[in-house]
């Protein structure tokens, strides 16, 4: 049978995957914190014909070329890309955004840490920052209930006035880096968690040791681009058609084969 | 027997293996980096009928794929906004180690980081820098120049490997959207190439093209299966009808 049938069909399971992940960018395009997804693709293994340098006649002669047929593609990894989306100004005090590096440590319930670029924080019924969730922001910091006018600096530094104008300071957010924040695993929910690729999280206050800076009022949204969302998924949608050509090629030549009058 | 039996039956096998690489082609139509293969045809021998030099000899060929190629042209440059991604302008390439240390080369600059900081690319393959040792990154902001030279919180810390080729169809591909070649045929890139960060080159595929050689060689393998038909009428008419006393 003809290799092209597979060779095709592998492009088309590719570009599936392509427009699967070009589908969830597009409908995260507006969640905080969002990162865009990418698929990577390779070709698959070479199938040697005629080497290269192989003897072309008795008289020595070598083929300066050889064939090599290729039996397709595969998807080599889907990774996050951890550029910085835009902010948006939402002058709540617990919107906090962290422009450069960096991530928040959230406690989950099972007492793992997981890691987040969407600073959508509240406070739960004792006073302590919590995630849209309810995990605990790292490394819990309870706001007074007579505190009024919370106040996030750069640095991470938590305060709040208390009845007399008392300005007391709760406590820092710190923030964690890594070396690969693409290895990262996905949680949903704009979780992350540490893999054997991501590295350990380098953990430090913000603004120092090329960690980012705080920012208060505001949200990071999703780094999501619209219009090159849809260009690539038109060009995935393509590219499938294309594979899905070839595929009915070979088929018609198979056809035609099967057609020759004995 | 005929031997344009075989001639049909044999272009359209070499038509088959043309549609074979064309698929590969398009399937990897969206693979950054990927290079087209492109096939070429040539007689393969030629049977003299008639005595050598007579005006009346004739020859008959049979075709045969005997040569393949993989063009090199660029494909084109696209910016991604990820920090790892690079893209090279001009006829060079990225070089790489492979797992049994030696050297490959690629024009996929969509490199990932392992949790070493170590630079790889998709397929896992150290990338190496001008000095050919695997580039590793502290960890920070990565920005980069034209020549390749990679910054991290604004400090030079490497220079990506960028190699040329003496002759470019002395290639063989690999897994990976890798070549390989002798390191007689690698140079060192010259001024004339520049890398752009945060870009990425797309495949060389010109799918208008592949598709129109798609068709053309669909049809091609048509009227080669046509012409097997006719040969074959033709035998068994001879079969049939010399011999046979009409009237």
């Amino acid at each position: 049978m003809m290799r092209s049938l597979w060779t095709a069909a592998t492009g088309m399971a590719a570009q599936s995957l392509n427009v699967d992940v070009i589908s969830n960018n597009i409908s995260n395009v507006n969640t905080t914190g969002f990162k865009r997804g990418r698929a990577n693709f390779q070709d698959l293994m070479y199938q040697q014909v005629k080497a290269p340098g192989s003897e072309a006649s008795s008289a020595g002669t070598q083929l300066p070329t050889g064939i090599q047929v290729g039996l397709g593609v595969r998807a080599a990894s889907v990774d996050s890309i951890f550029s910085e989306g835009s902010f948006q100004q939402t002058d709540n005090p617990l919107d906090l955004t962290i422009q450069g590096r960096g991530f928040f440590q959230i406690q989950l319930p099972n007492g793992d840490t997981a890691y987040s670029r969407d600073g959508k924080f509240s406070t739960d019924s004792t006073g302590q920052i919590v995630t849209q969730n309810g995990d605990i922001v790292l490394p819990g910091i309870t706001v007074p209930a007579d505190g009024q006018a919370i106040q996030v600096a750069q640095d991470g530094t938590v305060s709040v006035v208390q009845p007399g104008g008392v300005q007391t300071i709760l406590g820092q957010i710190q923030i964690a880096d890594f070396i690969n924040p693409a290895g990262l695993t996905h949680l949903g929910s704009n979780l992350y968690q540490t893999s054997n690729a991501s590295g350990q999280a380098v953990i430090g206050n913000p603004t120092e040791n090329g960690l980012g800076s705080i920012g208060q009022g505001m949200l990071e949204m999703s780094n999501v681009s619209m219009v090159e969302e849809m260009v690539n998924l038109i060009a995935g949608q393509r590219a499938y058609e294309m594979n899905s050509k070839a595929i009915q090629a070979a088929d018609e030549m198979l056809q035609t084969a099967n057609n020759v009058r004995r | 027997m005929q031997l344009g039996f075989f001639i049909s039956g044999g272009a359209g096998q070499m038509m088959q293996n043309r549609l074979d690489s064309i698929s590969n082609n398009l399937a990897n139509a969206n693979t950054i980096g990927y290079m087209e293969d492109k096939t070429a045809f040539s007689s393969m021998f030629s049977n003299k009928m008639g005595r050598e030099g007579s005006p009346d000899s004739t020859s008959a060929a049979s075709l045969s794929m005997n040569s393949q190629y993989t063009s090199i042209e660029s494909g084109s440059i696209r910016n991604t906004g990820s920090e790892f991604d690079f893209a090279i302008q001009g006829k060079a390439f990225f070089r790489v180690q492979m797992q049994d240390g030696s050297e490959a080369l690629t024009r996929a600059g969509n490199f990932r980081m392992d949790a070493e900081g170590n630079l790889k690319t998709q397929g896992g393959q150290a990338v190496l820098d001008n000095n050919g040792a695997p580039i590793q990154l502290p960890i920070g902001k990565i920005s980069a120049t034209d020549n390749g030279t990679i910054f991290v919180n604004g400090e030079a810390t490497s220079q990506l490997g960028l190699s040329m080729l003496k002759d470019a169809r002395q290639i063989q591909k690999a897994e990976g959207v890798l070549i390989r070649t002798p390191k007689e045929n690698i140079v060192e890139a010259d001024n004339s190439v520049s890398v752009h960060h945060l870009s990425l080159e797309q495949s060389n595929v010109n799918s208008i093209l592949t598709m129109t050689s798609m068709i053309s060689t669909m049809r091609e393998y048509e009227s080669m299966m046509k012409t097997l038909e006719q040969y074959n009428q033709q035998a068994s008419q001879l079969s049939d009808r010399v011999g046979v006393v009409q009237g």
